[in-house]
Parts: C-alpha cells; structure tokens; sequence
C-alpha cells in the first residue's frame, strides 16, 4: 500500500553566484536598476528558502493539502525532483508529479508517441504495450480524440494534451499523485472522469497531495490541510464562494451560482425598435463554465448582425454546461489565423464568471453595483498567436483593478468594480496592480475581462451603443506602446498587432446587460 | 480498471545522489532506456529535409573530402593496413562521428530534453546515457557506408579489406570504450552548457581541434616520430590504433597504452558523473 511520510524537511535554494560571472549577469546593485532585464548578479546570491521543518506522513488512502509558500518546491521534492536541504522524505509506491503532465514534451512527435513517453515516465519503468495502450486509447475516446493521436502534439493546445496525458497516467494508478495548483488541465469533459478516478484511486488506496494557493482547492478530497506558512494564499481576495465546481467537478456543499435571465423586456423593445436581432445573454454556464459568445456579432462596417454558426452551436444555450472551443471548430468557421489564435486563448480559460457584489447575475446588474468577473485559467501560453491576444489584453490594465496570482498555471481573478456604472470608456478605469509578473497567461485574462465593458450607454444618443471597433482598438494598442510598454523595452514587437487584433475582437467580444429602471444600459 | 503498479519504496535525501545510488537508480530505470533511446533518434533529425539522409551524407562527403585532401594532397597512406584509403578513413570516420555526435547529443541533453529532466523523477544521468543513442545510429550508418564500400572494392581487387577475426570482437568492447569516453566529457560539458551556452561554441572548437589529434584521417605510422609521440598523449588515440586493427586487420597496437588510457577515462568517468549529479539538480531547479 502507498505510503508517504516527510521528516522536517526544508529546502533552500543554493547561491549561484559562482556561476554568474559566466552567465552574464549585471555586476551593480541588487535590483535591475539598468531595465535591461538582466538579473543582476547579486540578486543570485541571495539565498533562499523554500521551505522548513515540514513534517507530515500519509498512509493509503489519504489525501492531504498544502497551502502557503514553498509548496510546489514541497512537492518537487517529494517527488524526487530536487534533493531536499534539510530532512527527508521516505515512501512507497511510485510518485507522479501531475504537472509535468501538462505539456507535450515533445510537441514535434505524435500526441501518442508523447502519450506512451509520459506515462512510462511517470511510473518510471517501461509498461506492458498493452495496458499502456489501452489507457491512452481510454483517455483518447473520454475526449474524442481517438482519431487524432497519431496528430504531432504541437497541433493541439496544451489543455487537450495535458488532459489526455492526465487520463491515461490517472488510469495507471500510480500509488502517489502530486496536483500543483489544478486537478485537470481544463477539458471540461475529463474533468468529472478525473474526479471520480482519484476518489475511487484513494478508496484503493492510493495518496493524493494537492498544493494550492487556496485551501479550499486544497481542500477537495480532504478537509486536511498543511500550512506551510506565511500569507501566500488567496482566500481572504475572493467575494464569492470557493467555485469548486469549477475545479473538480462540483461539490455538494457550494451552492450553484444564481441562473442567468432572459433579456429583459424594455431592453428588448429597445433592440426591436433599432430593427436589430436581440442579442443573446452572456453565457455563463451553471457549472461555471464559460465557452465563447453566442451573441451575434455586429458588422460594424454595414450594420448589418451576422453570426458564426460554429460559434452559435458549440454552446448548449444559456444556463447549460457548455464546452470548450476546439481550434478545429474555430478554423471552420473562420478563415483567419487571427481567429485560431485566439481560440487559442480563449482555450486556456479554464471558466469564466460574473457576478454582482449583491450575489446576482451579472446580465441583472443594478445601478451603483459592482461587477465582478472572475476569470480562471491554468495553461501557458505558447504561441505566436496568443502574444497578440496578449498585447492587446494588456491594454486593459488601467481600468482592472487586478490580482494576479503566481504565474504561470495559476488561477487569475480579474475584476471591474463598478465599470458598468460608467457611461463611457475612458470612465472604465481604475487603478491596477500586480502581484506576480506579468506574463502572456496573465494578460489573456485582461483581454477576457475588459471586452465585458465593450457595451455601454450613451446618453446623447439613447441607446446602447458600442465603441467603434477599429477606433477601440487603434487608440487602445497605441496607448499600450506609448505608456506602459514603452518603458519595457522587450515588448516593443507588440506595436505591429492592432490589424491582427481587430480581426480577433468579434471573437471575444461579451455583452453584459443590466436594467436600470425600465431602460438599458 | 488497472491493476495498480508493483510497489516500490525510496526515499529523498538532502545531499545530492550518490554514484551508487544513482547507479541504483539508472538499474531500476533501465527497461526506460529504450524509451529514451528512441526519443533522442526520433527527435535528433526532425525539421530536416534530408531526414535520415544526414546520417549518410556526411561520412561520404567526408571520406571524398579526406581522400583527395590526406591521400592526394598530404600523401597519407593509412599505414598498417592494405586497405585503400577511403575504406580506411570510413572505419576511423565511424569511431570518430560516435565520439563527436556522442559528445554533441549529450552536452544538450539537459536543454533539448528540459521537459523530461524537469518534470520528472527520471534519472538523469540514464536521461544523458540514452541520448548517446543518436550518436550510435549515426555510427552505424557510417559502417553501412564503410561495408557498402568495401564490396565495391572487393568486387574490383577481389580483396576482403573488412576481415572477420577473433579481433573484430574486440570492437564491442571497443564501442562501450568510446561511449564511457562521451559521456566522461558530456557530463561536464552537458551541466556547462546548460549554465552558459558559450559551451557549445567552444565545443565545436574542441572537437574540430581533437580530431586532426586523432588517428582519423591518418595512422600513428603515417607521423613523424616526434610528431606521433604528442598524439598518443590523446586518449582517444591509442583506442583508435586498436580500433583499425580490429576492423582492418594488421599489426596490433601496444595494448599497455591503451590500458591506461582507458584508466584515464574511467576516472574522467567517475569524476564527471559526481560533477553531474551535484549540479544537474540546481540547473533544473533554476530552470
């Protein structure tokens, strides 16, 4: 039976110093006065630590979560992936540490090929063809991929590998898993499958240790929980109740969030006098999950609605599960690369939700209320395609006021209080910061964020209205290169995106609808 | 469902692994090796045109190339064998590109395959090993060419210049010889390299520079005395000596050389894999 048992243990990360004077390092200072970005050289000799004086053990069957700062080295540790400092760990059973699952280590070779390479890894011997085979042909069909293993992994965003990759090794049973942060990489359809695997691996008596910034994500199998220390969580930032849900598939005791409404009626009279299509509600779905925009899109150019079926049919309809996005879809229904793009990003969301402060939904917001959305995504973004999406994202940081948790593979909540009371853009802002650095992951949750306020009243005219498309962005990507990208000489390339972003705006744009006494806003 | 998986038991100490506990290790590991073998091939030669190709390629171009330069040029014989001189540059040539691709394969193990060393618990240094796995397809193809030549000439002369003996076994030990002395280097270089890419380029340098000190293109008889007695400080020359006579035939090289040479690589060996397995840790944990 699996067993895993930690003996005050502690990690510190060793100097490098010795090694500076080859890598190029500043020479002056502690800080990187300079801006050129290189780490200066004393920084590397400081000397950190992870961790100390951890003691815990588990026999079969137990889970335990880990909160504060450290954890993720905690269970590089355990997993035999850095030598600790000080202590020791002892175990039994082979360990996986699930993060490195997330990813095709080798994106030029077959989804299978990184399939078989992972799964004999983790369990670190060579497997029996069959059973190995089996599992990924199993994880394969739970996603609807089987025809597509035979695919070079670089093809598929990191969610459908890290989440066939999760299946097929969680179908082996390895005696000790170890979750960083998420227990899925974000296909909503394993994540129930995923779930239900690890209660039925710890009730034959397996381990799972999951670490997280928040213990109620650390919380999921057990109420056991194991402070490392420190004030790195994230519980006291959040309004709502823990989204479970979201995570791993539900849980019993958080009560559903509030079903959206239909349109309301003098909005929709409004639409109708304009001789427009009403447009559908924000789809947030019961579970949490949020998949892409079933409003019709407006040409700005003629005037004239037009929808994009495949868009329109990947979502089950307002207050349903909905799914993600595969790029597959998005490249059929569009043409551009732009759009596959940013599909792409749209992918790393792992859910999307609204809510009012007062708990209501979010297309029934009140005058003077503050929306809140929070956006949860857990994959790093590669692509070329996505740094556009994330250049324009980062546009949106003046008027987020934003938290942002440790990058990458981290939970994200972004929020705008009070953007919909403002009638009018530029009144969206609100001051920002930072609590990790700014990475592409972190700025697709900004683009996600903002397109929430694309809609907004305009008194002169008495109506809805949006910003003009091409305007909106022009102005938006320009201040980026004027203000705060100028003075980060590395992100200077971004200025060439404003074409490419306007052909991903329809993609991503939301409305939210709110009335206000018998008018919209 | 699964059955669950043979259980296992280790444990994390805080000091870097030992040899022997890594060699424990590389043990427990080793029905990984030909997983791991078949990703560093499988990987070497992809983005390429030619594919493949490569591994043929370059031993012919270099054997035209050392023929008219060495043979036609410099006048070099090849001294100790009767074998014509492409045959014998093509026997050294898939030595040589087995130390050389050896030696470029592994120094990159920790970066071309950071996905692995980093995320999981594999060792590494069987990681490393594995990787040599290239090299030896590459020295493979280059016997390929090597037998694929020496019919051409049989058929011509009528002679056999690849004799099959008792020697021609000694080239098995001889292969695990070249690859202890790859990894005695690539696992200094492999941990240098991740630190500071300069390593490769100083590398490239090295290597091009080792081998006009090996008995590649020539043989120790064909270099004037005072000239043949600074090559032989080159470990790698005396295996080369012994190397041509296990596949062409000849006189054999004195042994006691080699003998000690192949001391010299076993410390190189020893010492190299300690510096590896102190540091491989830290180059992983700062990514």
């Amino acid at each position: 039976m699996a067993k895993l048992a930690v003996h005050d243990l502690g990690k510190t990360f060793r100097p490098t110093g010795k090694w500076s004077w080859l890598a190029g390092l500043d020479d002056d200072g502690t800080d990187d006065d300079d801006g050129d970005g290189v780490v200066p050289r004393a920084w590397l000799k400081r000397e950190i630590t992870a961790f100390s004086n951890v003691s815990f053990s588990l026999g079969a069957g137990e889970a335990l979560g880990i909160v504060g700062p450290g954890r993720t080295s905690l269970l590089r540790v355990i997993a035999g992936l850095t030598a600790p400092t000080t202590g020791y760990v002892t175990g039994q059973g082979s360990v996986v540490y699930m993060n490195g699952l997330r990813q095709a280590p080798y994106p030029k070779l077959s989804l299978r090929t990184n399939l078989q390479a992972v799964a004999e890894l983790c369990v670190g011997r060579r497997m029996d063809r069959r059973r190995r085979d089996a599992s990924i042909e199993k994880a394969a069909d739970l996603l609807d991929m089987h025809s597509r293993l035979d695919t070079p992994s670089y093809w598929f965003h990191p969610n459908q590998f890290g989440s066939l990759a999760y299946a097929a090794v969680i179908a082996f049973r390895p005696e000790i898993m170890l979750f960083d942060e998420i227990l899925h990489p974000g296909e909503p359809d394993a994540s129930e499958w995923v779930t239900a695997e690890l209660r039925q691996h710890l009730s034959s008596g397996g381990i799972v240790v999951i670490a997280s910034r928040r213990t109620y994500v650390a919380q999921t199998f057990s109420p056991e929980v194991y402070n490392l220390g420190g004030n790195d969580t994230d519980d006291n930032d959040l309004v709502d109740e823990p989204p479970r849900e979201i995570l791993v598939g539900g849980s019993p005791a958080a009560p559903p969030p509030p079903e959206p409404t239909g349109v309301s009626p003098p909005r929709a009279a409004g639409a109708a006098k304009a001789g427009r299509p009403e447009p559908v509600d924000l789809h947030i779905s019961t579970d949490g999950y949020f998949v892409g925009s079933r409003t019709p899109l407006e040409n700005q150019d003629d005037g004239r609605w037009q929808d994009i079926p495949n868009f329109a049919s990947s979502a089950k309809g307002p207050g349903q599960v909905a799914r993600d996005i595969s790029p597959d879809e998005a490249i059929l229904g569009t043409p551009s690369r732009e759009v596959f793009a940013a599909v792409h990003g749209l992918g790393m969301l792992r859910a999307v939700r609204t809510r009012t402060d007062s708990g209501r939904a979010a297309n029934q917001v009140r005058p003077g209320e503050t929306v809140v959305i929070d956006v949860y995504f857990d994959t790093l973004v590669e692509s070329a395609g996505v740094d556009i999406v994330a250049a324009f994202s980062v546009a949106l940081l003046d008027r987020a006021r934003t938290k942002i948790l440790t990058p990458p593979n981290k939970v994200a909540v972004a929020r705008l209080p009070s953007a919909l009371s403002c009638p009018g853009r530029g009144s969206y802002r609100a001051s920002c910061h930072f609590d990790g650095q700014l990475t592409r992951a972190m700025a697709v949750t900004y683009l996600v964020t903002a397109d929430v306020s694309m809609t907004f009243w305009d008194e002169a005219a008495g109506a809805r209205q949006k910003p003009k498309r091409e305007q909106l962005l022009d102005a938006q990507v320009h201040w980026i290169i004027r203000s705060d990208w100028s003075q980060n000489p590395r992100v200077g390339y971004y200025g060439a995106a404003p074409l490419r972003i306007s052909a991903l705006f329809p993609m991503l744009r939301w409305d939210i609808k709110y009335d206000r006494g018998g008018s919209s806003k | 469902m699964s059955t669950p998986a043979p259980e296992l038991q280790w444990t994390r100490l805080p000091a870097s692994a030992g040899i022997g506990t890594e060699l424990r290790k590389i043990w427990t590991q080793r029905s990984l090796l030909p997983r791991l073998a078949s990703l560093s091939i499988l990987t070497a030669y992809q983005k390429t045109v030619l594919g493949v190709g490569w591994l043929f390629i370059r031993p012919l171009v270099v054997a035209v190339g050392a023929t008219i330069v060495f043979r036609q040029g410099l006048g070099v014989r090849g001294a100790g064998t009767t074998a014509p001189y492409p045959i014998f540059v093509l026997a050294g040539f898939a030595a040589w590109l087995l130390f050389e691709h050896g030696v470029s394969w592994c120094t990159r193990t920790l970066v071309r395959h950071k996905a692995i060393a980093r995320n999981f618990s594999t060792s590494r240094a069987l990681l490393l090993f594995a990787t040599s796995a290239a090299a030896i397809a590459q020295s493979v193809a280059v016997y390929l060419c090597l037998i694929v030549a020496a019919t051409g000439w049989a058929i011509v002369d009528r002679v056999w210049y690849l004799p099959l003996g008792w020697q021609t076994l000694t080239l098995f030990p001889l292969l695990l010889v070249m690859l202890m002395a790859v990894w005695s280097v690539s696992l200094f270089t492999s941990i240098l390299y991740s630190r500071v890419r300069d390593t490769w380029y100083v590398l490239r340098y090295v290597l091009t520079a080792w081998l006009f000190l090996t008995p590649v293109f020539y043989s120790l008889a064909d270099l004037p005395p005072h000239l043949a007695s600074v090559v032989r400080l080159n470990p790698l020359a005396s295996f080369f000596a012994v190397y041509h006579w296990a596949t062409l035939g000849g006189e054999l090289p004195d042994a006691r050389v080699a003998f000690f040479h192949l001391l010299l690589i076993l410390l190189l060996f020893v010492l190299g894999l300690r510096f590896f397995l102190r540091n491989s840790s830290d180059v992983m944990d700062q990514g």
